[in-house]
Order: structure tokens, then C-alpha cells, then sequence
């Protein structure tokens, strides 16, 4: 399931993000936070971070320099 | 907000594209799954061979009897007192199923028939049974009531039950359509739907259910039997599903006992109104697909929209309008940000001087920037996310809606088809033999908003690709939208020359300042 997701993921920045022009308030783009959080998270929660992020990425909201925060490493 | 709405048109597309090809392939699409898992092994009955062609087209002395309501003309056929053809005069259209209602164990029977005012008796006795049939028909609605009394003069009455045929046979128009075509079954908790060309001979649904029918694009046929129905059958003969109800037995019985089989009908177009009137729920018929809350939704706004205009291609003009307006405060809002970040222009500069190198970290320091101070020059994802599943839910809707059928608008003679201003004598390749207008205008306005676009944009992708992309993306998008009913291509135009004209006023606002 995540690799399928970061598959399609990464199909998309490949081929076709490259022709759209930005339209992303953030850094990392949408696209890009997408596949950090699926990949450090899980497609679950990964999604639902990037669900969210989406859901900011409006003129409503700032924008700017957002990225997917780190994962609290249990094994010290 | 044109470099949105493009981005929004590409992906739509592609999910429409990618959406109607996986769904022509892969029928059957079962949107909700059957629950029962069961098999009912059914009691022994007539082989399937007698089963086929319910109706055989040999028998010479068949009897038709015509019967008009205001909305109906019904041709009933005898032996076997079913419906043989049916016309829809508000449409002016053939109903798309022959054969109706033909029960197994009465194939042969010669019925008599008689006229009452509001219905059609239709009587046949032998040594062992009578049987009746009485159609109750009704003006200003589509419902037709069937009763269907059974008497076993010995008592004796068969061990199995029997099938009703829902069709004999279904009418094909084009390939294009069969996708249309459902069989839809209700059951206790879900509404089981498949595509009528990918069934196979089999039973379809075991169990009670509420109700079964039959749909294409526009027009319906649903059957509610009083007594629960046991299961949907299917027979396929020469590629025609025939689909029947499995009836239940009725067991020993006295001669007096009369066995009395009620059937509700609707046997219509697919509205909303017409079908809920009925209280039965057939109103769940209607589904326009993954979207369907949204399609349901926008269909009720255009419909309003009608209420004011009183022609459909009037409330589409509207419907445009009313999706630039609710898109508009995020415009504004996104207009102001481009002022102020006019303000920060300076600031930027310094910082591109100062990381030359250093692209990435340039970046965050530029984001970083714009959230300070609460701006940022893009409009951001979910405008144009927000729009695909409104576009996609807007083209089923559009696609199964009866309203549109025939409804003519300017130059467009119907709008839920292409608007074929000049027919062709001859096929030409890809525009195929008949020239469509709205496309192409639609195409012209797309070229006009890229160059407007193309001069406001202050040259951050590169300028060759600018050029290609506003050749090539109006092309692109002409020819997907080339056969699509005229009605979206109509919806699309609006909104895009809007969004255009919008762009325009804020270019020469900037100039003048």
C-alpha cells in the first residue's frame, strides 16, 4: 500500500508536476511533504498529515516554510 | 486562477480519462457489494432452454392491444397478457426494454382481454387455473400497478414457484450507451449495481429483496413486488440479458384460495421527483456514481437555477457564474497578497543576492519571508484539488441527467449531446462527420486567457515552455472535450472566460497603479 502510494507519488513529481506551473504556498511542496510523511510514517498517518497540510494550502492560510517533522527515534 | 484552472482541467481530465476507461474495461463495476454470500440451490423448473426466449417470435396469432395514458402508450401482448413495447410521449422516445412482465408459467396462456377506464384485465382459465392479470395504469405519473391473481382449481397448486420477466429484450443504440445500462437490485442493507452487458446467465441476487430494476442513461424500469421477491435471475441469449424475479411458491391450497401477487411499477425517466412519489425508495436508483452526494447536490442548484431562467442552457450560464463567485474570496484574498507582496519586493532581492548558490536554502528563506508577513504569490493546492471532484461529479450528473435531453439552447439543439452546429457529408478523421462549435470556441478562449496569462507571468518557468504550453494545452484540451454533451463544454466556457476576463481587469488595475 505505501509503496504503491509513493509509486503514484512519485510518478506525478516525474511526469506531470513538472509541466504545471507552482502552485504550492509551501515549502516542501504538498507533493514532496506527501511522500516525506508517507515514507517516515506510514500511509495512514502519512496521509492524514498530508490531508491536512492540503486542507491548509489556501489563501487563507500563511503558507511558507513547512516541513514534516522528524520522527521521535525510540531506540536510543 | 488561470494557471489553477488549468492545472484543475489537466488532472480532472486525467481522472475522468483514466475513470471512464478502467470503467469501460473492467465491468462489472459493483458499486456496493453484495452482501449475501449464500447460494440458494433453486427448486428444479423448466430447463433454461424454455426459459430462453420468453417469447417465442413464432407463435403467428399474436394479439397486440394498445392502451395511451397521458404519459404512456403501452402496447400489450397476448398470449402470455405482458408489455410488449412501450412509448414515452413527454420524450418522444422508444422505451429501451421490449417484453415486460411476462410470468414462466403462463408463456402459452391465451388471455381475454378487457377495457376499464383506468386498467386492463387480462383473464385465462383452464381445467386447473385461472389466472388475471390486471394492469391499474394512471394519467400524470409513471407508476402502472400490476395484480396478478392465481386460483388452482384442483388444489393443487405447483410445488415451485415461478419467475417474472422483468425484459425480453433490451434495445441497443450505441456501445457508447450500453455503459449506462444497470441492473440494480435493493436489498435489506445495500443497493447491489452491475452493468446489464457484463452479466452472465446465473443468479445475480439470492435472498429478499425490495425491489429490482432495470435503467440506461436517462429512463428506468423498477418492479416492487408486495410480497417479497426471493431472487434476481439473469439469462443471457445471444448477448441480451433477460432479467427475471424469482416469485415464491405458494404450497397446497383450497380452490377457493385466491394467491395475489401485487406489483408496483415505475417505468419512466430517472428524476428524482417521479421516482420518490412513490414512497418505495426507488429514488435510490439514481446514482450518479463516486461523486454522488455532489452530483445529487449540484443537480438540485441547477435545477433551482431553471426555476429562474426557465431554459436549461439559461441555468448553466448561471451555474458558471455562481461557481466564479464562490471561488471569488479566495481570489480576493489572493489579490491582496499580490499587493503586498509588492512591498516585500526589496527584501527578496537582498535575499537573492545574498544565497546565489544556495537554491534550496534560498527557498525556505523566501517561504520563511512570506510567512512572516502573511503572504505568498500562489493560490495553493486545495483551490484546485476542491475542483476535480465538483468538475467530475458535474459531468455524471450532467451525463444521466433526463432534463437536458432535447433541451435546446441558441444554436444548441441538445444539450446533452454535442451541439453538431454543421453536419458533414463525409467522415473526417478525428472530428468525425459533423462539426461542433462550443468546443472550439472553448478552445479560442483557452488560447486568449494562456497569452493573458503568459504576459503577466514574471518569466519563473521558462519562456519556451510558456509558448508550447499555450499552443498545445487549448488542443489538448478541444479534443477531449470535443464529443462531451454540450452542456459541460458550455459550463467550462463560462467559467473559463470569466476567470479570463477577471485576470484581465487585475492586469490593468496593476498597470494602472
Amino acid at each position: 500500500m505505501k509503496r504503491l502510494i509513493l509509486w503514484g507519488l512519485n510518478s506525478y513529481k516525474e511526469y506531470i508536476s513538472c509541466i504545471l506551473p507552482r502552485s504550492c504556498r509551501f515549502w516542501p511542496s504538498c507533493s514532496c511533504y506527501a511522500r516525506e510523511s508517507i515514507e517516515r510514517y506510514g500511509a495512514l498517518k502519512g496521509g492524514l498529515k498530508t490531508l491536512r497540510r492540503i486542507v491548509r494550502c489556501q489563501p487563507f492560510s500563511a503558507g511558507g516554510y513547512d516541513p514534516v517533522k522528524e520522527k521521535l527515534s525510540t531506540d536510543v | 486562477m488561470t494557471k489553477r484552472t488549468i492545472l484543475a482541467i489537466i488532472l480532472s481530465v486525467a481522472v475522468l480519462a483514466i475513470y471512464s476507461a478502467v470503467v469501460s474495461r473492467m465491468y462489472p463495476v459493483v458499486n456496493k457489494r453484495d452482501t449475501s454470500e449464500k447460494v440458494i440451490i433453486l427448486p428444479a423448473k423448466e430447463s433454461p432452454a424454455t426459459m430462453v426466449g420468453v417469447i417465442q417470435p413464432e407463435v403467428s396469432a399474436r394479439e397486440y392491444i394498445t392502451i395511451e395514458t397521458d404519459k404512456l402508450k403501452i402496447v400489450f401482448a397476448n398470449p402470455g397478457a405482458y408489455i410488449s413495447k412501450v412509448e414515452l410521449k413527454e420524450y418522444n422516445a422508444q422505451f429501451f426494454l421490449e417484453g415486460l412482465l411476462l410470468a414462466s408459467d403462463e408463456q402459452n396462456c391465451n388471455f381475454k382481454a378487457e377495457k376499464t377506464p383506468d386498467a386492463i384485465i387480462f383473464t385465462y382459465r383452464d381445467n386447473g387455473r385461472e389466472i388475471i392479470k390486471r394492469y391499474s395504469l394512471f394519467n400524470h405519473h409513471y407508476s402502472i400497478e400490476l395484480e396478478r391473481t392465481v386460483r388452482y382449481l384442483n388444489g393443487e397448486a405447483p410445488a415451485h414457484g415461478y419467475q417474472l420477466w422483468l425484459n425480453n429484450k433490451v434495445l441497443r443504440q450505441s456501445a457508447q450507451d450500453d455503459r449506462f445500462m444497470e441492473l440494480a437490485i435493493s436489498q435489506p442493507k445495500t443497493i447491489v449495481r452491475k452493468g446489464l452487458f457484463a452479466l452472465k446467465t446465473g443468479l445475480v441476487s439470492s435472498g429478499n429483496f425490495d425491489w429490482a430494476g432495470i435503467r440506461d442513461r436517462y429512463f428506468t424500469f423498477i418492479v416492487h413486488p408486495s410480497n417479497k421477491g426471493q431472487g434476481v435471475f439473469v439469462q443471457v441469449t445471444e448477448g441480451q440479458p433477460q432479467v427475471s424475479l424469482e416469485l415464491e411458491s405458494q404450497g397446497l391450497v383450497s380452490p377457493e384460495t385466491k394467491n395475489v401477487d401485487k406489483f408496483t411499477l415505475y417505468l419512466g425517466p430517472q428524476n428524482v421527483e417521479g421516482l420518490a412519489a412513490l414512497n418505495l425508495g426507488f429514488e435510490n436508483m439514481l446514482y450518479f456514481g463516486f461523486f454522488d452526494t455532489i452530483s445529487q447536490m449540484l443537480l438540485s442548484v441547477l435545477k433551482f437555477l431553471f426555476g429562474v431562467t426557465h431554459n436549461w442552457g439559461g441555468a448553466i450560464l448561471l451555474f458558471g457564474f455562481l461557481i466564479f463567485l464562490a471561488m471569488y474570496p479566495l481570489t480576493i484574498k489572493q489579490m491582496r497578497s499580490m499587493k503586498e507582496m509588492q512591498l516585500l519586493q526589496p527584501k527578496i532581492k537582498e535575499l537573492q543576492a545574498r544565497l546565489k548558490g544556495d537554491s534550496q536554502k534560498l527557498n525556505k528563506e523566501i517561504m520563511q519571508l512570506y510567512k512572516e508577513h502573511k503572504v505568498n504569490p500562489l493560490g495553493g493546492c486545495l483551490p484546485l484539488l476542491l475542483q476535480f471532484p465538483v468538475f467530475i461529479a458535474l459531468y455524471q450528473a450532467l451525463m444521466r441527467f433526463v432534463g437536458l435531453r432535447g433541451a435546446g439552447f441558441l444554436w444548441i439543439k441538445d444539450l446533452s449531446q454535442p451541439d453538431k452546429l454543421i453536419m458533414l457529408p463525409n467522415r473526417l478523421p478525428i472530428i468525425g462527420n459533423e462539426i461542433n462549435l462550443l468546443p472550439i470556441l472553448m478552445m479560442f478562449s483557452m488560447f486568449v486567457q494562456q497569452k493573458v496569462s503568459m504576459s503577466t507571468m514574471s518569466g519563473s518557468s521558462s519562456a519556451e515552455q510558456q509558448k508550447l504550453m499555450a499552443i498545445f494545452m487549448p488542443l489538448i484540451f478541444g479534443m477531449l472535450f470535443y464529443s462531451m454533451p454540450a452542456a459541460l463544454v458550455l459550463y467550462w466556457f463560462v467559467y473559463g472566460v470569466l476567470s479570463g476576463a477577471q485576470q484581465w481587469l487585475l492586469m490593468r488595475s496593476r498597470r494602472a497603479e
